[in-house]
């Protein structure tokens, strides 16, 4: 076989294997088109889905935020309220109507206390509530009801709900 | 040979042998012109030109080679170059088989044909020339045509009628430029009209009834105008010249009386003309140009060339499709990561938020999973949150400042977290206002009801609010 004939022959295998990774490389771009078409819309998806996932992380993480910090501060048992309301209140009818506990789980407690107090002081008995929220761990003020005395100003009955947080011992 | 000639070089020699003499000039092309040189044909540039990839280039004679202008039905430029050598074949006295043949000027014509001019030599006339050739010790890289590479100097040296070409060559009239080639063993007569190339003839151009038919034949027979262009080393014996013009003004009659209609006129350093054309023709790309040296004659470094110009683009075809291949790939696998990524992400964030496994929930289902989880979280922690909100007592705390400041009388107040009441009376209608206004700024949504002024002049009201949720 001449030179030149070998040559040819290397040249139409060359034009073979050009044309093969040609047509593998045209056919590959197709699929990768449509591979492109289709994920481009999924990672257009999972972006959403990641963004609402970490709102949903940021949200659960304030949830737990909040509820270690409160634990933190009520770690010990609030001031016993019979005490103080008869240290700071005299001269009223007081009547502890109604308490509650409702458990939250892992070892605490919510306690709600009902308060009424009749021909007493309205300022006398915010005062209390100042100093019941002010107090290491506080009670909180969860709903007030005043009405005033018909003809005394500034005396009337005032009913209170009070609410601690609570580790069960 | 290409339909269109492309230049082979920036540089090339042109040979003319003249007898016993070898006349070589080198051309050069430069930015705007080319630049021709004679040099001898033992300069040792010239004899290495070669090796050094710097084209020559011969002739091919009128008696060697022919050229003869042809027309096919096809208007599409590839089908007409298909059908050319057929045609061609029947106006050649031997078989183009054992022709060395090419086809310049191709052009459409109005009515949608295509022409073109066939060029062709017999390979035996081809062996013949490249053995005398190779006896002068020239191995030309391209064989010219004789007629074509006259013809074209002469327009590129004195271009004049060149300007009519167009529909003047098209209708055979028009200024017929005649150049004509005194040679040492030949003389060479190339015709053509308006700038176009009609035909070359080896003749005895003393014989003025011949050459008068050949003008008048390649003319077309109506001729107007002549304009007469001597070439070659006989160009330079006057004498013999004015008699050639003498012959044929006798001959035609008052249609050669100069000055009138017929000009005559000697190409400058004629007897390096044919040299310098093909020289030229060698460096600067155009029509009507050929290279009768193909085939088997085919000089080995065009072949070289060419087949290094093919190999060279395969290269380039595979390495691009290679590239094409990696391309995909690489997006492919980028397309992939990126979504792995994003899936990581979405299981990771969902289990720390979930604060369990997810399983095989992927994608919407592990979002609301995580819903669902976040929601449980958020009813489960809402007392420690209420634990933490703002206090009530200041809400009261403010009322009771407000209702002072507008000496309002302050009869119920009912505060809850999500609601609130407040009713008493005021000294005016608008006395409630400043509550309303109060409980607004501080996120609720307050009305309030008027009644009629009691005695005292004071006006009751009640305010209730609800907070709001924004």
């Amino acid at each position: 076989m001449s030179r030149g004939t070998e040559r040819g022959i290397g040249i139409k295998v060359l034009v073979a294997i050009a044309v093969a990774i040609w047509v593998v490389g045209v056919v590959w771009s197709a699929g990768t088109w449509r591979l492109l078409a289709e994920e481009s819309a999924r990672v257009r998806g999972l972006a959403s889905e990641v963004a609402t996932m970490r709102a949903l992380a940021v949200e659960a993480a304030g949830y737990a935020e909040t509820q270690k910090r409160v634990q933190g501060v009520a770690a010990t048992a609030p001031v016993a309220l019979a005490g103080v309301v008869g240290e700071r209140i005299t001269g009223a009818k007081v009547d502890q109507t109604r308490a509650r506990r409702q458990s939250l789980g892992d070892g605490w407690a919510l306690h709600e206390q009902d308060l009424v107090f009749d021909e007493v002081g309205i300022i006398e008995v915010m005062g209390l509530v100042d100093e019941l929220e002010a107090g290491q761990p506080p009670w909180r003020l969860e709903a007030l009801e005043i009405r005033a005395a018909a003809h005394t100003p500034g005396v009337g009955q005032v009913s209170l709900t009070l609410a601690a947080l609570q580790r069960d011992s | 040979m290409e339909p269109t000639g492309q230049a082979y070089g920036k540089a090339g020699y042109g040979v003319d042998i003249q007898g016993e003499r070898i006349v070589v000039v080198r051309a050069e092309r430069g930015r705007a012109r080319v630049t021709c040189n004679v040099v001898r044909a033992e300069d040792r540039l010239f004899q290495g030109a070669a090796k050094q990839g710097v084209p020559v280039a011969a002739v091919l004679g009128p008696r060697e080679s022919i050229t003869q202008w042809l027309e096919v039905a096809f208007g599409a430029r590839a089908k007409a170059l298909k059908v050319l050598p057929t045609v061609l074949d029947i106006q050649l006295p031997f078989a183009v088989e054992q022709c060395a043949y090419g086809f310049t000027a191709v052009q459409r014509t109005t009515a949608g044909r295509t022409r073109a001019l066939g060029v062709a030599a017999r390979f035996a006339d081809v062996e013949r020339k490249l053995a005398r050739l190779a006896q002068a010790g020239v191995d030309p890289v391209v064989l010219d045509h004789e007629g074509l590479a006259l013809w074209t100097q002469s327009l590129e040296e004195m271009p004049g009628e060149a300007a009519e070409a167009g529909p003047a060559a098209k209708r055979g009239t028009g200024a017929v430029r005649v150049v004509a080639y005194r040679g040492v063993e030949r003389e060479t007569l190339v015709v053509g009209v308006a700038g176009e190339y009609r035909g070359a003839h080896a003749v005895r151009l003393e014989d003025a009834a011949q050459v008068r038919r050949l003008i008048r034949a390649a003319a077309g027979g109506d001729v107007q105008r002549v304009s007469w262009w001597w070439a070659g080393p006989g160009a330079e014996d006057q004498a013999a010249c004015e008699a050639v013009i003498a012959g044929l003004r006798q001959d035609w009659g008052d249609g050669w009386a100069e000055g009138r209609n017929c000009m005559v006129a000697v190409h400058r350093e004629p007897a390096t003309f044919l040299a310098r054309a093909l020289a030229t023709r060698l460096v600067t790309p155009g029509a009507w140009r050929c290279n009768l040296r193909t085939g088997a004659f085919e000089h080995p470094a065009l072949a070289r060339a060419r087949a290094g110009s093919t190999t060279r683009a395969l290269a380039l075809a595979l390495a691009a499709g290679l590239v094409l291949c990696a391309v995909n790939l690489a997006v492919s696998a980028l397309v992939r990561e990126r979504v792995g990524a994003y899936e990581a992400v979405l299981v990771e964030l969902g289990q720390a938020t979930a604060g369990r496994a997810l399983g095989a929930a992927r994608g919407a289902q592990a979002v609301l999973i995580a819903k669902r989880q976040v929601e449980a979280q958020r009813r489960a922690t809402e007392p420690y949150r209420r634990y933490s909100e703002p206090r009530l007592t200041g809400l009261a705390g403010a009322i009771i400042e407000v209702a002072g400041k507008q000496a309002v009388t302050v009869e119920s107040l009912v505060l809850k977290p999500e609601r609130l009441s407040v009713s008493g009376c005021g000294p005016g209608w608008e006395s409630a206002a400043p509550l309303v206004a109060t409980l607004e700024a501080r996120g609720f949504t307050a009305t309030v009801d008027r009644e009629a002024a009691l005695a005292d002049g004071t006006i009751p009201f009640s305010v209730t609010a609800e907070a709001r949720h924004e």
